[in-house]
């Protein structure tokens, strides 16, 4: 028999075979079943009145929107195993961009472990454990006689604070008020934040603060000041918090590591990370406006 | 050492080197030599591949083959009586009796008659000219009869139809344009036209290339393994001779499908020496698409072709001129617009002068490439490339063999406005000079092996000096072509290299730079080895192959969703083993090629140390497709041919999300919850450790020739991916959504061929 007598029929029935492969399944799946369930943002605070957790499930999709969400949020006090449920509420940030903070009034306590769960009705959960850490000194400001960009204040341009009886410093942020020139402003009550934790310098039990507020000043009445009219600063505070034994380690993350889904996490079967801080806040010079 | 220094040793270096390569060496041979052009007698257009036989009354042969230009040279023939014979299928055998000594240097033209019954009659013994068998350490010669063979849906056989085939090419889609060879990237193949380089000559469709069939004369396709005369990329070479217009009479041809339309003239200058060929090509599948697939395919391309050609006693000359467009949206959904466009202008010289055995040739080619991408009237990157290249080669008899050298001159101009797509390197202006030479030999040890030495040095005037050794090696254990081993080594340099973004299957955009590196150029060491074997009609083989890569800028891999990033270095490696089985009996023709290929980069970064451990990491690129299977099958009967392929892909990688979120930084406290929404994180796992779904599509073709009074029309149609697979091109992570090639499209095209 000769070759070509063979191969005839047998290509036409492997072409009748491949046909058949038309009804082959192809559907296609890009993510990844995994037991990732709930991306859990936040931080128990346990100088705060009220507490605040970020919880959205892993969208499939970036697109923005209402994504609902149907868990129970507990916050569980180990020591003495009393559980708290906490309570959602829907942020809206922009057109079609929403998220999901839960929130508690419930006081949380220094040196105390706290268990975060997030569960689904059907018993998907999420967990973070969190420590807070112990309280300390409430930093004591020097006397600052006037704080203004007058000439006739001579003040230091640069303002000391030591934060004393801390290991790990989560935040440290110059907080000032002023009243806002702009007869259209929606409020006329201005705030300007100015972070100085990534400067602050350690000291033998803490850290010192420089705050060069005069520059901070200028910053406000370069940017605030409308048709010659110059936003009265009225008074300043120093936000200072202290964070647990794994706040370094975050603290010291570049964004693009921060952004590594199992790098900085503590949460179990989910992303994310849940820290632990006790924030004061403290007075340093002028005057409460009313509309603050 | 100071600048000026390193300069002037540049530069007397350069001198020696085009000072050597220059001096023609001198003619010793008191014996006989014997050249001369095959061609076809109806057109003058050279025959390439026709065997060339001197036997003398001892029954001593000796014989050689044309090359690209119908050219052939016999030399050190003792002086006597000789029977000349020239054969080529589908031609009537030339024969005559020659009383060779004086004079000791003769020129003999052959015109070859068609054989119109020739075809059928033919038994193709010895070595075949052309085919999917016939790769030879990653050489494989392609001839316009193949390209025919292959279902595409237009008026004839396309390039880029008959190379997405092959085992060693792998394609993303049916649009695009890229194609990857044996694991390297689109920037890293050399492509030539007549001598000059084309940067992105594969349309945006691809199954169309600017080299339709009825324009290429012939193509040489180096998967690997090239010798030293083609230098500057590192991954393969496509080294394409378009044919010369018919020096005999006037003759056109007009096309029109669903796909495309075309026309081509072509006639004699001054008859038998001078002709002159133009085509021009221009895309309808945008406005046909709706009607045709129910669909909108916003793509767009053309492309235009002029050769002069003039032929005379021991000289051919010519001068080209093309031009592509391409501009469409890859994604429909997606508003980027991709264009480029490229535009080629040049001529080359390949001769003798009387009494010299050298055969000269030399070239001269100006290459323009634009690319943009953004809306259509505001481009958000641009990039434009172009080289002024001159190269003079030569070719020495001596003894039973050649030596080959030759020098070059190379000015690229890279220009580029990324927007910061790569952080380090964002807009440029400059031009880079390189020259260079190389020097080669073909050394016929015994009956049995052949040995194609050479050697490559570049100069470039911002890269250190490069060499670049070369062997291929031809063993036939045996003593005759049916079964041979071959077997090629070397090393690559490429100074510029274009640039994409690897992370989006869907951009086709690509910025030509110098290595963003320094002064480390990117480097390749390739190894081939391969078995041919003919038994009875069929032809197999099979070539296992090895490439290291150095220097690759890849993407800096991060897992923050967005479009800016850094170029990083990279290594690749690649393995991989290419089948092909060729079955021919008269005029039925069968295929089935299997290609294995196996890349893998390993790249160091940062953010890799922090979340694996290690900062060196190994990946799969996205073109690294594991397993590619086609089968053709054609067939001729009188007016009618019918052809049939059939493909399949194993998925090809990407990156896995796992999920969405956004993230609000805690450090310092200074965003709170209640205020910020935060930054958009997607998820991925490890890069590139998932993979796509398989990709499989049959196509067929059914042509019919009809002869009128005044011309040939040939009907052709046929159906892409006949029985309907929803093959995925690419998955837009970001918006859950699947980009799929092409449904079922059925098509018919007319030509109409003057006689």
């Amino acid at each position: 028999m000769r070759l070509h007598a063979v191969i005839l029929p047998a290509t036409a029935l492997a072409l009748l075979a491949l046909l058949g492969m038309s009804a082959c399944e192809t559907t296609f799946d890009a993510f990844e079943e995994n037991d990732r369930y709930f991306s859990i943002t936040g931080y128990l605070d346990a100088g705060a009145d009220t507490q605040f957790i970020r919880i959205e499930p892993l969208r499939d999709s970036l697109l923005l929107g209402t994504i609902p969400i149907e868990v129970e949020v507990t916050l569980e006090h180990l020591a003495t195993g009393v559980k708290k449920i906490w309570n959602d509420s829907l942020f809206r940030f922009a057109d079609e961009v929403y998220a999901h903070n839960f929130w508690s009034a419930e006081p949380v306590q220094p040196r105390e472990t706290y268990r975060l769960e997030v569960r689904q009705p059907d018993g998907i959960t999420s967990t973070a454990l969190v420590t807070l850490p112990d309280t300390f000194p409430a930093p004591i400001p020097p006397q600052v006689l006037c704080m203004s960009l007058h000439p006739y204040c001579l003040e230091s341009w640069v303002l000391s604070v030591d934060v004393k009886g801390i290991e790990n410093l989560a935040a440290a942020t110059a907080v000032y008020h002023y009243l806002d020139p702009d007869p259209l402003a929606a409020s006329k009550c201005g705030v300007y934040k100015v972070p100085y934790w990534r400067e602050a310098m350690p000291t033998q039990d803490g850290f010192r603060i420089r705050i060069e507020w005069r520059r901070d000043l200028e910053a406000i009445a370069d940017f605030w000041t409308v048709h010659g009219r110059v936003p009265f600063f009225a008074n300043f505070d120093l936000f200072v918090a202290v964070g647990n034994d794994e706040w370094p380690a975050i603290a010291q993350l570049d964004q693009e590591t921060l952004f590594l889904p199992d790098v900085a996490t503590n949460v179990e079967h989910g992303v994310g990370f849940v820290g632990g801080v006790l924030s004061k806040n403290v007075y340093v010079y002028g005057t409460k406006l009313l509309c603050e | 050492m100071p600048d000026s220094l390193t300069t002037r040793h540049i530069s007397q270096q350069a001198f020696l080197l085009v000072g050597t390569m220059l001096v023609a060496l001198p003619v010793f041979a008191q014996q006989v030599t014997l050249r001369g052009h095959i061609t076809d007698t109806s057109n003058g257009q050279p025959l390439q591949g026709a065997h060339v036989v001197l036997e003398n009354l001892l029954r001593n042969v000796q014989g050689t083959i044309s090359n690209e230009a119908g050219y052939y040279e016999l030399t050190q023939i003792p002086p006597g009586l000789y029977l000349f014979q020239v054969t080529y299928i589908g031609y009537t055998t030339h024969l005559d009796t020659l009383r060779l000594g004086d004079p000791l240097d003769l020129t003999i033209d052959v015109a070859m008659i068609r054989s119109s019954d020739a075809l059928d009659e033919v038994v193709v013994t010895g070595e075949k000219e052309s085919g999917a068998a016939t790769l030879k350490a990653g050489l494989q010669r392609i001839r316009p009869r193949d390209m025919r063979r292959i279902p595409t849906p237009g008026p004839s056989g396309d390039l880029a139809g008959y190379l997405q085939t092959l085992p060693s090419v792998v394609s993303m889609g049916d649009r695009g344009g890229q194609l990857f060879i044996r694991g390297g990237t689109p920037s890293q193949n050399l492509i030539l036209i007549d001598g000059m380089l084309i940067y992105q000559p594969f349309h945006i469709l691809g199954f169309f290339s600017a080299f339709p069939e009825d324009l290429v004369s012939n193509v040489d396709l180096y998967a690997g393994g090239y010798g030293a005369r083609y230098t500057g990329r590192v991954s393969s070479v496509i080294d394409v001779t378009m044919r010369g217009g018919n020096t005999q009479q006037f003759e056109g041809s007009a096309s029109i499908g669903p796909f495309l339309t075309g026309v081509r003239v072509e006639g004699p200058v001054k008859k038998g020496s001078t002709s002159l060929l133009g085509a021009m090509r221009t895309s309808l599948i945008e406005r046909t698409a709706p009607s045709l697939l129910g669909q909108d395919l916003p793509l767009t391309f053309s492309d235009w072709f002029v050769k002069l050609q003039h032929e005379k006693d021991n000289a051919r000359c010519s001068a080209a001129v093309m031009h592509t467009y391409d501009r469409g949206r890859i994604d429909v959904d997606r508003d980027e617009v991709f264009r480029w466009n490229n535009t080629v202008v040049g001529g080359q010289c390949t001769g003798f002068t009387p009494g010299s055995v050298t055969l000269a040739n030399a070239n001269a080619a100006f290459s323009y490439a634009g690319n943009a991408i953004g809306a259509a009237d505001r481009p958000e990157r641009t990039a434009h490339v172009w080289r002024i290249n001159l190269d003079v080669n030569f070719t020495y008899p001596l003894n039973e063999t050649n030596i080959r050298w030759g020098t070059f001159l190379r000015a690229d101009n890279l220009a580029y406005d990324l927007r910061e797509q790569f952080q380090n390197i964002n807009e440029e202006d400059g031009v880079l000079l390189e020259m260079g030479g190389y020097v080669g030999t073909e050394l016929a040890l015994d009956d049995h092996l052949d040995l194609i030495p050479s050697l490559a040095l570049t100069i470039p005037f911002d890269h250190p000096i490069g060499l670049e050794p070369r062997l291929r090696l031809r063993w036939l254990p045996w003593g005759n072509p049916k079964q041979e081993l071959n077997a090629a080594a070397g090393i690559y340099r490429q100074t510029s290299i274009g640039i994409s973004d690897e992370r989006d299957a869907g951009s086709v955009f690509t910025a030509w730079v110098s290595s963003p590196f320094g002064t480390e150029p990117t480097r390749a060491l390739h190894a081939l080895l391969g078995w041919n074997q003919q038994i009875g009609p069929f032809d197999v083989a099979a070539e296992g192959y090895y490439k290291r890569l150095n220097n690759l800028p890849v993407p800096l891999w991060s897992t923050i969703a967005r479009f800016t990033t850094s170029l990083a270095p990279a290594d690749g490696t690649v393995w991989g083993l290419d089948t092909r089985l060729e079955y021919q009996w008269k005029t039925l023709y069968a295929y089935v090629g299997y290609g294995y290929t196996w890349t893998q980069y390993t790249a160091a970064q940062d953010n890799f140390g922090v979340w694996f451990g290690d900062p060196v990491q190994d990946y799969h690129p996205p073109h690294d497709r594991r397993h590619h299977v086609n089968t053709v099958v054609s067939w001729t009967w009188r007016r009618f041919a019918a052809s049939v392929r059939w493909q399949f892909g194993s998925g090809l990688p990407y990156t896995v999300p796992f999920g969405f979120d956004s993230l609000v930084p805690l450090p310092g406290l200074e965003e709170s919850l209640q205020e910020a929404y935060g930054t958009p994180r997607i998820l991925f796992d490890r890069p590139y450790e998932g993979r796509l779904s398989t990709y499989h599509r049959l196509d067929a073709a059914m042509e019919y020739s009809l002869a009128l009074s005044f011309a040939a029309l040939t009907l052709r149609a046929g159906v892409l991916n006949l029985y309907d697979r929803s093959n995925l091109f690419y998955y837009d992570v970001f918006n859950i959504r699947r980009v799929d090639q092409l449904p079922l499209t059925p098509y018919l095209s007319l030509r109409l061929t003057t006689l």
